[in-house]
């Protein structure tokens, strides 16, 4: 290669040449998912906006006896960091089965299929979270230094999405099932959390230690309760709620990591 | 594997292809050592792949467990691959062959790291530019701009490297306009020329193609092949080739390495191992040229066959005027139709047109001298036709490679007609106006002063699809009855009773001579022009005053003053000033006036003119 010695053709090492896939898939499903919509990516901004608005309407009056103080802030931070983790999840969970025709082809990393799915919900949490400045605006929620806890809050999410995507991407590639499953996971998990109510209807209509505990250790409580810390409340977060944080996002790391790894040589013969 | 599930015997610690380009270890002993290997860019050392075959497809958890409790999950090894092993050194070019399903695509993937052997290990040296299958990692729905980076990122090329070279892969894939149009619109030929395009817009250390080459339509399938080549010919390139055409393997293959039925049968010199594998097909053959398996096919074709080129193997498809515009190739059997030769004879010039037909794996070449890949067989010269063939099952003929040549001659061009002559061009259009015909020996003689048999013939032919004389024939005498020196035999003969129904020729008062070797005069050859023109009834009766600019116009007869007039008038003659009525015609002179009276046959070019 004497021509091409001193120019640089190729990239340096597969850090290099992964983290140049993964910008170019992060932006083609950018580029695809907006592709021939009118609105494009304000509906990124406008799909939560709404969102919080029908159910604010409805669950304000449902949950007077709570201690929020800003209920329509507080709805739409939960909605779009839960959201941000379906998506994420969901995408990962598709991500390898979808790559197939990569796969089969190319070579290429295959982590960084589930990977990118959980960056591209990233980048569209990015677009969500216009819409919460559009609601601290109108409701002249101003923002103290507390907000940059939502910077770690989101990274530990990251790393949780990263980790189940990893893992349930891979058990999918196997067992199908997995993909209905997940829904059913994800909708019993959308009530499991306080997106829409809050913890002390729990505690005030006195129920049981255990079922609080169950939603105190459910890791999207946790994340959520970080971003609310950040926006909504303005404080820090409690020290055993940001332990639980890490301790999931590592844990799922940990476990998708581990699948991952074992199952990958054998993803070609089933996908 | 639709209907099975497989399931690798993959070692927990499976080997991984790797990449050393950069693990050259510092200290002196790994050096030597990695000095000595990086002569070779591609070692695969006993390698295996193994797949487990299930007898069914199992999706989901409840059959997975149900067959696991009935001890029902049977498996079936199956070796892809067995204890494969072979270096490639930096610069070779290397063809695999193998019959289907012997395990090469297997072999390519490995080594392209697409798969993971089940045991052994292989080592690429560099970076590797897979074409195994062009448009891998394409999105249709992306435009094909955004294609180009994405497809880059794949093939691991740097961004700076991509924008840098982007113009360059546009214009190799011919496709400027395009760039912006999603890849769904795109014929998959286009998708191909732009996967090959960015495979290769820099030199890899190490190429794989696998029959990709086959796809796109012929001249793409020669740029590829001349870039491959310009790769092979660099010598830094270490190339794996693997293709159906042996013909193609043996061109560009110093070594063949034959695998069969996962193991590897060969490894030597191409034509060698070439030579033993084709003679696989044909065991009564023996040493195996290509020409023999074309013989075989033909001696067990059915009678009905019978009527083909032994030489070929070509049974040519004739029309009903007897001209062969579709050639079938002879095997065993019915034939297959393989609309894969036209041959058109259009005028004296021989087509041959290659006709690709996907679903019947056929490709024919057609190379010119220079061994260049020719869409038409247009200009003069010898051509060699090569056609590859398997059918469509891929399984009773591997491959049916033949090849002969023919000769295109032009007869369009008369041999004494100097191209630099003033009527050179006048000659062209009246031969593509049908108005000259081939003449036996391929001269026109243009200064031949012509005959009046020639100029019955000419007017003849100018009238061509023309409706009969406007108003009637003008005659209905037959020319043996109106002159003497006519049998109705000649060559002439029918294109004179024309002239006599047209009025071109006026038939005598009584039988006399038409004395058709006679010369003709030029107001002559106005007065006949003049008179067709009156038969299609486009004469327009000129005035006299056209000869004004005429020098020599005393000269003119009086018979002829009205038509001479009409023939300025139209510029038909007399565009240099002087008309030269006693002057015989020339050939070459009646073809150009034949043309000037028939302006539109010019095409918008200056009307001729004799310089005299």
């Amino acid at each position: 290669m004497s021509s091409t010695a001193e120019k640089v053709t190729h990239v340096s090492d597969n850090v290099a040449k992964d983290r140049f896939i993964l910008q170019q898939l992060v932006t083609k499903d950018f580029k695809l998912r907006y592709r021939r919509s009118v609105l494009g990516v304000v509906w990124s901004v406008l799909n939560p906006l709404l969102m919080m608005i029908i159910m604010s309407f409805v669950f304000s009056y449902f949950l007077r006896g709570s201690s929020v103080e800003n209920y329509p802030l507080y709805l739409i931070v939960g909605n779009i960091t839960f959201g941000l983790m379906n998506e994420a999840t969901t995408g990962g969970l598709g991500s390898i089965i979808g790559a197939a025709p990569l796969l089969k082809k190319v070579k290429v990393d295959r982590w960084v299929f589930p990977v990118q799915k959980v960056l591209s919900a990233m980048m569209n949490f990015g677009f969500s979270l216009i819409a919460v400045v559009v609601v601290m605006l109108f409701f002249q929620v101003v923002p103290t230094w507390h907000i940059v806890w939502m910077i770690p809050a989101l990274l530990l999410l990251m790393v949780f999405c990263i980790g189940i995507s990893l893992l349930i991407g891979a058990a999918a590639v196997f067992f199908r099932d997995m993909i209905h499953l997940w829904s059913v996971a994800i909708t019993a998990w959308t009530y499991l959390t306080p997106i829409f109510w809050d913890l002390s209807l729990l505690t005030n209509a006195g129920a049981p230690q255990f079922v609080i505990w169950v939603v105190k250790l459910n890791p999207m409580y946790n994340y959520l309760d970080m971003m609310r810390c950040a926006i909504v409340y303005q404080a820090s977060p409690g020290a055993t709620v940001l332990l639980l944080a890490v301790f999931w996002a590592l844990l799922a790391l940990a476990l998708g990591l581990l699948v991952f790894r074992k199952t990958e040589h054998k993803f070609i013969l089933f996908i | 594997m639709s209907d099975t599930i497989a399931e690798p015997i993959a070692a927990e610690d499976a080997p991984v292809t790797e990449d050393v380009t950069d693990a050259v270890a510092a200290d002196a002993a790994a050096a030597d050592a990695a000095t000595e290997a990086a002569d070779y860019a591609i070692e695969v050392n006993d390698v295996s792949m193994i797949f487990n075959i299930a007898s069914e497809q199992l999706n989901n958890l409840k059959e997975y467990f149900i067959k696991i409790m009935r001890h029902e999950l049977f498996f079936k090894e199956f070796r892809a691959l067995d204890h494969v092993s072979f270096k490639v050194g930096r610069g070779e070019v290397v063809g695999l062959v193998g019959t289907n399903g012997s395990g090469k695509s297997t072999m390519l993937k490995c080594i392209a790291g697409v798969l993971e052997p089940s045991e052994g290990s292989i080592v690429v040296r560099g970076n590797i530019a897979p074409l195994i299958e062009l448009g891998a990692g394409f999105d249709l729905e992306l435009t094909a701009r955004e294609n180009i980076y994405l497809n880059g990122a794949l093939l691991g090329y740097t961004r700076e490297f991509i924008d840098e070279h982007l113009q360059e892969i546009i214009d190799f894939a011919e496709l400027e306009d395009f760039m912006d149009m999603p890849l769904k619109n795109y014929s998959s030929g286009m998708v191909a020329r732009i996967a090959f395009a960015i495979a290769t817009v820099t030199e890899p250390d190490v190429l794989i193609v696998d029959e990709t080459l086959s796809v796109g339509d012929v001249f793409f399938q020669q740029k590829c092949e001349d870039r491959i080549r310009s790769f092979i010919d660099s010598g830094n390139v270490t190339v794996l080739f693997v293709s159906h055409s042996m013909s193609q393997v043996a061109r560009i293959c110093d070594r063949v390495i034959w695998i069969e039925k996962g193991v590897m049968r060969r490894d030597g010199p191409a034509k060698e191992v070439l030579g033993e594998y084709s003679a696989q097909f044909d065991p009564a053959a023996g040493q195996g040229g290509e020409k023999v398996v074309v013989e075989r096919l033909v001696a067990d074709a059915p009678d009905a066959l019978l009527d083909t080129d032994r030489t070929t193997g070509l049974i040519p498809e004739r029309d009903e005027a007897g001209n062969a515009n579709r050639f079938f190739v002879a095997h065993t059997g019915a034939p297959i139709a393989v609309p894969a030769v036209r041959y058109q004879v259009k005028r004296g010039n021989a087509y041959l047109y290659p006709v690709l037909d996907p679903s019947l794996y056929s490709v024919v070449y057609i190379r010119n001298e220079e061994g260049k890949i020719v869409r038409e067989a247009v200009d003069e010269g010898t051509y060699t036709v090569e056609i590859d063939l398997a059918d469509a099952a891929r399984t009773r003929y591997q491959l049916v490679s033949t090849s002969f040549s023919f000769t295109v001659r032009d007869f369009g061009h008369y041999d004494d007609v100097d191209s630099a002559a003033w009527y050179s061009i006048a000659v062209e259009r009246a031969y593509d106006l049908y108005f000259l015909d081939d003449t036996p020996d391929n001269r026109l003689r243009p200064d031949e002063p012509v005959s009046r048999a020639d100029v019955v013939e000419l007017m003849w032919r100018m009238s061509f699809g023309a409706p009969e004389p406007v108003g009637g024939p003008a005659c209905s005498v037959s020319p043996e009855r109106a002159f003497t020196d006519v049998s109705g035999g000649e060559p002439f003969a029918e294109a004179l009773a024309w002239a006599l129904r047209a009025g071109v020729v006026l038939a005598p008062e009584k039988p006399g001579p038409f004395r058709p070797d006679d010369p003709v005069t030029r107001e002559a050859f106005a007065c006949m022009l003049a008179r067709l023109a009156r038969s299609r009834g486009a004469y327009v009766a000129p005035s006299l005053d056209a000869l004004a600019s005429i020098s020599d116009a005393d000269a003119i007869s009086g018979w002829a003053l009205e038509s001479v007039a009409w023939a300025v008038a139209g510029k038909v003659m007399g565009n240099g000033g002087t008309v030269s009525s006693g002057a015989l015609v020339s050939r070459a002179e009646a073809a150009s006036m034949a043309v000037n009276y028939q302006p539109q046959a010019l095409d918008g070019h200056n009307r001729l003119t004799n310089p005299r």
